[in-house]
């Protein structure tokens, strides 16, 4: 992926002092654009960005100590980003509450049977990942529609999570997404502006998981994230929109990247209707 | 489907006091079950509780004004659910905000691009769907688990709204809820509860659509949701758990196994790809 440069590109990138977030920071910082990392998680925010700064100087990254929860922090997001950078070009919507929100502490898997659940957490995640999703894509539109071009990346999770017991509430707002993905992308049309769901592949190696899960479990590495999020924020990907990409199966190895994009590119999560019903 | 006996059945339907909601709660207790209709409208959950009760019995009859977001609230319907008719064997999850009620002046009743939508009304309509029918499964399911028998049944929409131009949030929130589904039926496997999707199949005669559209003749009546409603409640449907059923394609004519079978729709999600490779779809 080494050819794609980003020429100053600017992304926010959400959930991004840690984890895949910060992977896909960097990346883009790498290729040669910049990077607005949000998170509410303040203190871990700046030590990320005073790294970040240090290895790549410090008019390539900044922080954005906000709560996608919060429309109006979203609005200061966008704006401090433009202030700051004197450009937008995208978000990488990849914060999220998962299943450690719900399960007790300590417990050796994630999953959660919804009713022996905590109400007020589960709701919580719910709230945080799809609405806040539709936060971040709501504040930063205006400005990519105005320029003409865009990108929203929405993160989610493989299609079981959606459909297996126990991922509730994290595979229900995960399918929301999957939801929103498509329908902005359909009302983006035409706008330059594109809208895709990216996800690694499988239960990544970060903070998400619970830590048995390091020793115990085969878990994707937060860097397959790296070479699609460069591909999606830079020009190759125009006009592909409301797709869904899985970053573990990125050829790396492809000569042209959009056939390794092709490649990783699975269909919508939902089910087309039977022939001829109205399912 | 008058052959379908529900005597002795306790039944909530959420969003009862109109609609949809208010078919299937009438079609519910003309099977003979006891009917719960809640709502937070209060006026109007009265107004049709009182003729519900009229017409058939008013000891089978009981408002609940109570809002799904409000978990106390769900919390409290149930125990009054129980006190009522001793015991609760049903949650008929139907009320939802529905798609034209997002734009940013409520006097405008159209779809609107998700930049154009007021992000507050945006939010209150995932509350509600998505939460609210998580928040009335949650308060419902631990008695009827008790029970050792029970049916919670989540109201859905067309596949194609999932992915339709100007359809945030209400098809994003109807997705959620077909994701509940299949996996709240997992959670409640071995405990004689069941959890199915129904679809009306198209936009139904009801508040959800502009007044003035009313007269179009392809719109779909609300009373298609009883018959299939009846038979998800009673023990016919024993053993169909975790499936999606559109009311279009009930077939009143045949028997209701059969008109079941058809009636069956392909799953919300597509079948994920064997586990066997890296990590592959073992979520998170």
């Amino acid at each position: 992926m080494s050819e794609l440069h980003l020429n100053d590109r600017v992304a926010i990138v959400t959930g991004g002092s840690r984890g895949m977030g910060r992977e896909m920071g960097e990346a883009i910082i790498e290729a040669g654009g910049r990077a607005a990392l949000l998170t509410p998680e303040a203190e871990e925010l700046k030590e990320t960005v005073d790294q970040i700064a240090f290895h790549h100087g410090a008019d390539k990254v900044m922080a954005l100590p906000y709560d996608i929860l919060d429309y109006g922090q979203c609005q200061r997001a966008v704006t401090e980003t433009l202030e700051n950078f004197g450009a937008l070009h995208g978000v990488v919507n990849n914060a999220a509450l998962g299943q450690l929100n719900v399960i007790a502490p300590g417990a050796e898997d994630t999953n959660c049977k919804f009713f022996e659940a905590d109400p007020f957490r589960w709701a919580q995640v719910i709230r945080v990942n799809v609405v806040g999703t539709y936060h971040m894509c709501r504040a930063a539109v205006g400005h990519l529609k105005d320029q003409g071009w865009g990108r929203l990346v929405n993160v989610t999770t493989s299609i079981g999570t959606m459909q297996r017991g126990g991922n509730s509430p994290y595979g229900p707002s995960k399918g929301a997404i999957e939801s929103e993905t498509l329908v902005f992308a359909a009302d983006l049309a035409g706008h330059g502006v594109t809208c895709n769901s990216l996800i690694p592949g499988g239960a990544a190696r970060t903070k998400f998981v619970p830590e048995a899960y390091f020793t115990t479990r085969q878990l994707v590495e937060p860097s397959v994230m790296r070479a699609p999020i460069v591909w999606l924020f830079s020009d190759l990907s125009d006009d592909l929109t409301g797709g869904r990409y899985v970053a573990n199966r990125w050829d790396h190895g492809a000569d042209d990247p959009n056939l390794a994009a092709e490649a990783a590119k699975e269909p919508p999560v939902f089910n087309p209707p039977t022939e001829g019903r109205l399912d | 489907m008058s052959d379908i006996n529900l005597d002795g059945r306790a039944i909530i339907v959420t969003g009862g006091s109109r609609g949809m909601g208010r078919e299937m709660a009438d079609g519910l207790l003309a099977a003979g079950a006891s009917v719960a209709v809640l709502s937070p409208e209060a006026d109007e959950l009265e107004a049709t509780a009182a003729e519900l009760g009229a017409a058939h019995g008013g000891g089978r009859v009981i408002a609940l004004a109570s809002d799904i977001t409000d978990y106390d609230g769900c919390m409290r319907s149930v125990a009054e659910t129980v006190a009522a008719f001793g015991g609760l064997d049903g949650l008929v999850n139907h009320a939802g905000i529905g798609p034209l009620q997002v734009a940013p002046s409520v006097s405008e009743c159209e779809h609107v691009d998700f930049w154009v939508a007021d992000p507050a009304r945006w939010a209150r309509l995932i509350e509600v769907n998505v939460i609210g029918t998580y928040f009335m499964a949650r308060a419902a399911a631990p008695v009827m688990i008790g029970r050792g028998w029970g049916r919670i049944v989540n109201v859905t929409t067309s596949l194609v709204n999932y992915g339709r131009l100007n359809w945030s949030p209400y098809g994003c929130s109807k997705a959620g809820i077909e994701s509940e589904t299949l996996i709240f039926a997992q959670d409640l496997e071995g405990t004689g509860v069941t959890c199915n999707t129904i679809i009306p199949g198209g936009a139904v005669r009801t508040a959800f659509v502009p007044k003035k559209m009313h007269s179009n003749p392809r719109l779909l009546d609300a009373s298609i949701m009883r018959s299939p409603m009846v038979w998800l409640m009673s023990d016919l449907s024993d053993g169909h758990n975790g499936q999606r059923f559109n009311a279009r394609y009930w077939d009143a004519a045949a028997d209701a196994g059969e008109a079941a079978a058809k009636a069956m729709t392909v799953p919300a999600y597509r079948v994920p790809p064997p586990r066997a490779n890296l990590g592959e779809g073992q979520g998170p």
